[in-house]
């Protein structure tokens, strides 16, 4: 039961810590990225759709990646470029992608709405997944849940202790400063942002191909604000992030819980109280929390930063 | 009408041409013809007497939470908290339509429409507060305050608001005194329409020709510069904020008091986002939020007969919906006027 309870945390944190962590590449590297929710909704679409007509759902992810990929690059195309205002270009992904996979989903799956499309199997790790409590949490899940451990561990040194982890963190704080030691804003934050579009497209492959077995409308459900709000209150660091999205899942596991079982506990606070406690986070923190120091300011080389309008 | 006055509506004119080429080729794709679809979708939505009280119904919510974005941007404040702004202005009216009995409808109406007012400022005056006070980013603190509103509506609706015996949680019907009344009988629209279009003439009085209007504009163009004028760069922020929220509370207050008479789980369908893109789009400017919300709410209330009349899916109007709001956003920053769209988020 506990151990269920678990299990259903980890897996209702799962696409939401891999649009977190692609968030945090976006914005540590001065891009705000309100458009997770739509690279989630494509991911989710792309991987179902493209699993739909092959049959093979790792093609699926492939297409998803190469999706989100895409969709970032639109992001950092309008924001790095054109600079237009971050939180409009995300706003307008949000809602194109919003419209475009219900729209093309109903020409897709039309008729075939019941089906289930094969998804990611688990993969049991022999010997490991005997272990008590942890075996089933870590070592019986599907390859996108490795993925997603190996990434925070990954994310954890490329931020800290590699050169192009040092540039991303210098663009996103210093743009300025970075550009004069010779390093392209421009291009690292285009590479920053569509690894964030990769990224949160990846967690939106999962929520189709393993948790749900199918696309539907909106599935996204707002998931990609509630990365964003973990994202926040993790501090942009990959362990923060992902204990913030491990108590998202948890409270939204313990959610669905007590409605099942038709109890008359109000659930909602439950909900509220990570949005409350990041608020808080924020309060207790301003100062130290702080969110990149570029981030929203679009870098211009001849006037460095933008800080007019 | 001269060139300099056509200028600033020719981009966004030319933007809603691209998007709905591209949404003709969506329709296209669906097997249906473009321009059937077209016409039945802008036929009903204007030129039917059913179909317009839809549109000025859904145009409703998104004008009072479009100024509300807008009043805050001019400050150079980012308000995406329209959402539980939303929710609270539809909490507080309906508090005031509950339990407050026995008055006229003359006070009723604008005391709950008041009391929407004011719940939907706290929750705007919050984060203004935060960010003057204390300095904490309000595109942050709005974002979670939505989570947190959504959830205690729906609590109240389920367990203390809840209607006796109801099937799903909504709280019980209004009392009618408090109900705003239909404008086009036996359709839906109703005076919140009227209400929206007064304070939209109230705001542009005060942001354009007053001298509270001129030192918004002062903090939102160069706060440091504000301060040596002696503008309280804070209280401006704080009020500006209260204001956005208190707007954008109207948005709900209508919601319950024009449409649904009673509070429900899903006060918005995302009004509050679509809203910051209906803000830029115009802007600025109060006319320009007026047309675009018009033109949003018609997409809307023509897409259902575009479906039955066309067999095109409605989803198709939110695409097109987005991809206007991408267009324009696009060729509004590369006409080079960046300045006024793009711009430093603190």
């Amino acid at each position: 039961m506990t151990n269920d309870y678990l299990i259903a945390s980890l897996r209702l944190a799962v696409p939401l810590a891999f649009a977190a962590l692609g968030g945090m590449y976006s914005e540590r590297s001065g891009v705000l990225n309100i458009a997770l929710e739509g690279m989630l909704l494509t991911g989710a679409f792309t991987s179902a759709a493209a699993t739909f007509y092959t049959g093979n759902p790792w093609l699926g992810v492939l297409v998803a990646l190469i999706a989100g990929g895409l969709v970032g690059l639109l992001h950092a195309f309008l924001c790095v470029t054109l600079y237009v205002n971050q939180l409009v270009s995300g706003l307008a992904i949000n809602l194109v992608a919003a419209g475009l996979t219900a729209f093309l989903a109903r020409l897709i799956f039309n008729g075939a709405s019941t089906q289930r499309l094969p998804g990611i199997e688990p993969i049991v790790i022999p010997g490991l997944a005997n272990l008590p409590i942890i075996g089933e949490l870590f070592f019986q899940q599907d390859m996108l849940v490795y993925l997603l451990l190996a990434l925070v561990v990954a994310s954890l040194y490329i931020l800290f202790h590699t050169s192009f982890g040092l540039t991303l963190r210098a663009v996103g704080e210093y743009p300025q400063a970075a550009a004069t030691a010779g390093v392209s804003v421009t291009r690292v934050r285009y590479l920053a942002v569509m690894l964030s579009g990769c990224l949160a497209s990846l967690g939106g492959a999962y929520l189709a191909l393993v948790q749900i077995k199918f696309f539907t409308e909106g599935m996204s459900a707002g998931r990609g604000f509630i990365a964003i709000a973990a994202l926040i209150f993790g501090r942009w660091h990959p362990v923060g992030i992902t204990l913030a999205c491990l108590l998202f899942g948890a409270t939204e596991a313990l959610q669905l819980r007590i409605q099942a079982l038709g109890a008359n506990i109000p659930y909602q606070f439950l909900v509220m109280l990570p949005y409350a406690i990041a608020l808080f986070a924020l309060l207790g923190l301003a100062g130290k929390s702080k969110p990149p120091q570029g981030l929203g300011i679009p870098y211009t080389p001849e006037q460095g930063l933008r800080n007019k309008g | 009408m001269s060139k300099i006055h056509l200028r600033p509506i020719l981009s966004p004119l030319f933007a809603i041409a691209s998007a709905l080429i591209a949404g003709a080729i969506l329709i296209l794709l669906a097997g249906a013809n473009p321009i059937t679809a077209y016409t039945a979708l802008l036929q009903e939505s204007c030129f039917t007497y059913f179909g317009f009280g839809n549109t000025l119904t859904k145009m409703t919510p998104l004008l009072f939470t479009s100024l509300g974005v807008l009043v805050a941007l001019k400050a150079g404040q980012f308000n995406i908290g329209g959402e539980g702004q939303i929710y609270l202005g539809a909490l507080g009216s309906t508090l005031v339509g509950l339990y407050v009995q026995g008055i006229p409808g003359f006070i009723h109406i604008p005391l709950a429409i008041c009391a929407g007012f004011l719940l939907g400022a706290v929750w705007g005056g919050i984060p203004g507060y935060l960010k003057a006070v204390r300095g904490v980013n309000e595109v942050i603190t709005t974002l979670l305050l939505n989570y947190i509103a959504v959830n205690l509506v729906s609590y109240l609706v389920q367990h203390p608001l809840k209607a006796p015996a109801a099937p799903s949680p909504y709280s019980p019907l209004i009392a009618k005194s408090a109900q705003l009344p239909i404008i086009l009988p036996q359709s839906l629209a109703h005076a919140g329409i009227i209400v929206a279009l007064i304070v939209a003439g109230i705001l542009w009085v005060l942001l354009v020709r007053s001298p509270l209007g001129y030192q918004i504009a002062a903090v939102g163009f160069n706060p440091t510069a504000a301060r040596y004028a002696h503008i309280s760069v804070e209280r401006t922020i704080m009020l500006v904020m209260a204001v956005a929220g208190g707007l954008a509370g109207l948005a709900g207050a209508s919601e319950v008091m024009g449409l649904k008479y009673r509070l429900f789980e899903q006060v918005s369908p995302g009004y509050g986002f679509d809203a910051i893109a209906i803000a830029f789009l115009s802007r600025g400017s109060i006319g320009g939020v007026i047309l675009t919300s018009l033109f949003f709410a018609a997409l809307r209330s023509g897409a259902n007969v575009m479906q039955r009349s066309a067999g095109v899916p409605v989803t198709v109007v939110y695409a097109i919906q987005g991809l206007t709001v991408l267009f324009i956003a696009i060729s509004l920053a590369v006409e080079g006027k960046g300045q006024g769209v793009g711009g430093k988020i603190s």
